[in-house]
């Protein structure tokens, strides 16, 4: 009897020495994850050129009474239609790092497409 | 020594499952034809106390425009570093996005629920287009939204 219990302790604590460092690990090293983005299709037809709101209050976009805006760095004024960026379609950005946010587990390559 | 063996079987038939902390879970948010242009989307999660609790992903890379996410946009404050690496091209109207994360197993039935805002352009904001509970049963279940997607799924 002494030594099945010797052995399920030594079962359990191998067991726990190997799942606690994984479980501590979780969401708080970056580093080990990395996110592949992959992006099918064209994924920026009709890409959102939404209007600027930078100078008022105002989040509603549908007025369209803001466009005044002095934005150094808008690419993409209403009246230009050259501003949409060419489609990266089928091209794979590479791996990147999520927010270590506590909800991604390390190690995952997470994947993303449109179709 | 069988019963020692079938003891072991046992204890580690009990504890494995309790490693297996994450998940692959897919996300799949199809767009209605609003007759509209691409849409900015961010997928986060709230916990159990309607706190916010991260960000899962951002379609559509202009941060200029992230405040008209604006339930997700009071939450974060738009701050970069929680859609860091996160972060893809916005969806165009009837088009499906499809994400696939691995997402930790404690997300699901322990009341956190995930929330979609959405903003296209010369069109109403809708934060919270889509709120829907994490739960093993609601897998596979499609959730209509308010006015943009025409549904939204996950599943294992």
């Amino acid at each position: 009897m002494k030594s099945t219990l010797a052995i399920l302790l030594a079962t359990t604590a191998v067991i726990g020495a190997l799942g606690l460092p994984a479980l501590s690990a979780l969401g708080r090293d970056p580093g080990t994850t990395a996110v592949t983005v992959e992006t099918v299709g064209n994924a920026t037809d009709g890409a959102i050129r939404l209007a600027s709101s930078d100078d008022d209050d105002n989040r509603n976009v549908s007025r369209g009474d803001d466009d005044d805006d002095d934005d150094d760095d808008d690419e993409c004024d209403d009246d230009e239609d050259d501003c949409r960026r060419p489609a990266p379609a089928m091209t794979p950005t590479g791996p990147v790092a999520p927010p270590a946010n506590g909800l991604f587990s390390p190690g995952a390559a997470p994947q993303v497409r449109t179709n | 020594m069988k019963s020692t063996l079938a003891l072991l079987a046992l204890t580690t038939a009990l504890t494995l499952p309790g490693l297996a902390v994450a998940r692959p879970v897919t996300l799949t948010t199809t767009l209605s034809n609003y007759g509209g242009d691409g849409a900015y989307l961010v997928l986060y999660v709230t916990d159990p106390s309607g706190a916010y609790a991260g960000t899962l992903w951002m379609a559509g890379d202009k941060s200029k425009y992230y405040e008209h996410m604006s339930d997700w946009y009071r939450a974060t404050g738009g701050d970069p570093a929680q859609i860091n690496g996160i972060t893809g091209a916005s969806v165009g109207a009837g088009r499906t996005l499809e994400i696939t994360l691995d997402l930790q197993d404690a997300l699901f039935d322990a009341g956190y629920t995930l929330h979609i805002d959405a903003a296209v352009e010369d069109m109403r904001d809708s934060p919270r287009e889509v709120s829907v509970p994490l739960t093993a049963a609601g897998a596979g279940q499609a959730v209509a939204g308010r006015r943009y997607i025409a549904n939204f799924t996950y599943g294992f």
